[in-house]
């Protein structure tokens, strides 16, 4: 009476399986995924229109104090980024009239210290360090596997 | 304090019977969702349903009143997560005819892509959870999230999010297909195609789906008119009507499909309208992807929109989503009503549920694909 479900079930005994194991396998992430924001503290110039345009209201505009000169930013006014409250839709990135927001593929975000997600102008502008090398892979008959990105020179 | 807990109060006017029992299938629990069903039980039989809705309401629409157009969307996407861009583009159609902004034809046939990929997501999580685990069957719970997550990987590379897309500003999408997308996406149709035959074999076929779904929670085709129902359960009642033929948007005017009906009015005939509608996604997909044009994808809009009001209607999987904009001449719009398919469905729900078992209820409440959170908005 069940025969064909059965069947159809032994049959999966011998995939492969669709398994990552997650954190020591992590997925390459394509180059536009919506992570955690990068500045280029050299672009920007303080406009506000990120600040304007994000949905939640967590970014602001302060002002910074190092030793560094910005030509294009007088007042040295750059973007600080309250992640408990960032949705991650990446409109500041796209209204930025000059660039100075990127993506990045840092997902890994959570703290211990609810204060330590408020991420300031100079945390922002450090490099992503997350590090993907795994990618999904339709086999014909095998089913789905997770195998490595193949390294292309 | 030993005082008794309080009367639930039940919306019928039936006196309360001494047999009866008043069990709560409430928020905190696994095959409910963010609703509570206060059920009036005698026995095995259920007697009434009184569906208790309002734990995740959170003032949607007014919310919506203090942002601007475009920073609206990842806020008003939110209530159905899983059919985002439905949601999306059923708010965005209205603000676009206010504005006067018409998208161009490549624009609209990456919005038409991105919104039937969507339905096929979200039919694979209604045959997961809500025909799946709701009634036991959890291989297939594992397959179709495993398949799932294929589809969600190709709409993070398209758009940049796993489920959160906020693809649809007034104007246009915000990306363009990448390069090598458009071979990816048909591969993994073709792949999704022979996994379609299976889930087949092990989950439509199987007598014990069978059993327990055919011939449980009809719902007859005048009743289905009268009550107002929409989506899956109205075409699962022998009604043939689905916004995207009625009133085409997107893309939809230039390419053929058909809507599969079935007349039974059964929760099986549901199970097998969302089936069907799945392999009509896939053919949607392809044609769409032999006939796009060439060209730019989106339009600038202006941030102010006129006076005057204007609606939106799209068939997201659940049924026909509507929203209406009123706008004031400002940024931000004076009123944003929505009105989704899970809140038009509910009704059905204390109709049909009368006097069946106590194990048909999570096969009737599944087959209904009720989503608590875009019910409650």
């Amino acid at each position: 009476m069940f025969l064909g479900e059965m069947y159809e079930g032994i049959k999966h005994i011998f995939k492969r399986t669709f398994t990552m194991k997650y954190p020591y396998q992590k997925l390459l992430l394509p180059k536009g995924f919506r992570g955690r924001h990068l500045l280029y503290m050299d672009k920007c110039t303080g406009c506000g229109i990120c600040a304007w345009i994000c949905p939640e209201r967590c970014i602001s505009m302060v002002p910074v104090t190092n030793d560094k000169e910005y030509p294009q930013n007088p007042e040295k006014r750059f973007p600080q980024y309250w992640y408990a409250r960032c949705c991650f839709c990446h409109f500041c990135t796209d209204y930025c009239p000059t660039g100075a927001l990127d993506y990045t593929p840092d997902y890994e975000l959570a703290e211990y210290d609810r204060d330590l997600l408020l991420w300031s102008p100079e945390r922002l502008s450090r490099p992503t360090t997350h590090i993907g090398e795994y990618q999904s892979v339709i086999h014909d008959n095998q089913g789905v596997t997770y195998e490595p990105v193949p390294k292309t020179k | 304090m030993t005082a008794n807990p309080p009367t639930p109060t039940i919306a019928s006017n039936e006196a309360k019977e001494p047999s009866t029992m008043d069990v709560s299938v409430g928020p905190q629990h696994p095959g409910s969702g963010h609703v509570r069903l206060l059920m009036r039980v005698d026995g095995d039989y259920i007697v009434s349903i009184d569906p208790d809705i309002g734990y995740v309401h959170r003032g949607c629409e007014k919310i919506a009143e203090y942002r601007n157009y475009v920073s609206n969307i990842p806020h008003l996407e939110r209530p159905c997560i899983i059919d985002a861009i439905h949601l999306n583009w059923a708010y965005v159609l209205p603000v676009e005819e206010l504005q006067g902004v018409i998208v161009p034809p490549r624009g609209q046939y990456i919005s038409t892509i991105a919104a039937e990929m969507n339905r096929i997501m979200s039919h694979l999580y209604w045959l997961a959870i809500n025909a799946g685990v709701f009634s036991g069957h959890t291989t297939i719970f594992m397959w179709a999230f495993g398949d799932r997550d294929l589809f969600i990987e190709l709409a993070e590379w398209l758009t940049g999010a796993r489920l959160t897309y906020s693809f649809l500003p007034p104007g246009g999408p915000r990306r363009d297909f990448p390069s090598g997308f458009e071979q990816k996406l048909a591969k993994l149709l073709d792949y999704f195609e022979k996994r379609l035959v299976e889930y087949d074999r092990m989950f439509l076929s199987n007598p014990l789906v069978v059993a327990r779904a055919k011939g449980i929670g009809v719902l007859k085709k005048k009743d289905a008119i009268k009550l107002g129902v929409t989506g899956p359960v109205l075409r699962g009642s022998g009604v043939e009507y689905d916004v995207r033929k009625v009133e085409p948007y997107g893309a939809y005017a230039d390419l053929e499909f058909q809507i599969p009906t079935f007349k039974e009015g059964d929760s099986y005939s549901r199970y097998l309208v969302r089936f069907e509608e799945m392999k009509q996604s896939i053919s949607i997909i392809r044609q769409a992807l032999n006939k796009m044009p060439k060209g730019p994808i989106a339009r600038k809009a202006p941030l102010v929109a006129p006076e005057g009001e204007a609606i939106g209607r799209v068939e997201s999987s659940r049924g026909e989503i509507t929203v209406m904009v009123i706008g004031d001449n400002s940024d931000k719009p004076y009123r944003v009503k929505i009105m989704n398919g899970s809140f038009r469905n509910l009704i059905a729900l204390p109709y049909l549920i009368r006097n069946v078992h106590v194990a048909d209820m999570p096969i009737i409440y599944g087959s209904l694909d009720y989503w608590p959170v875009e019910a409650d908005r």
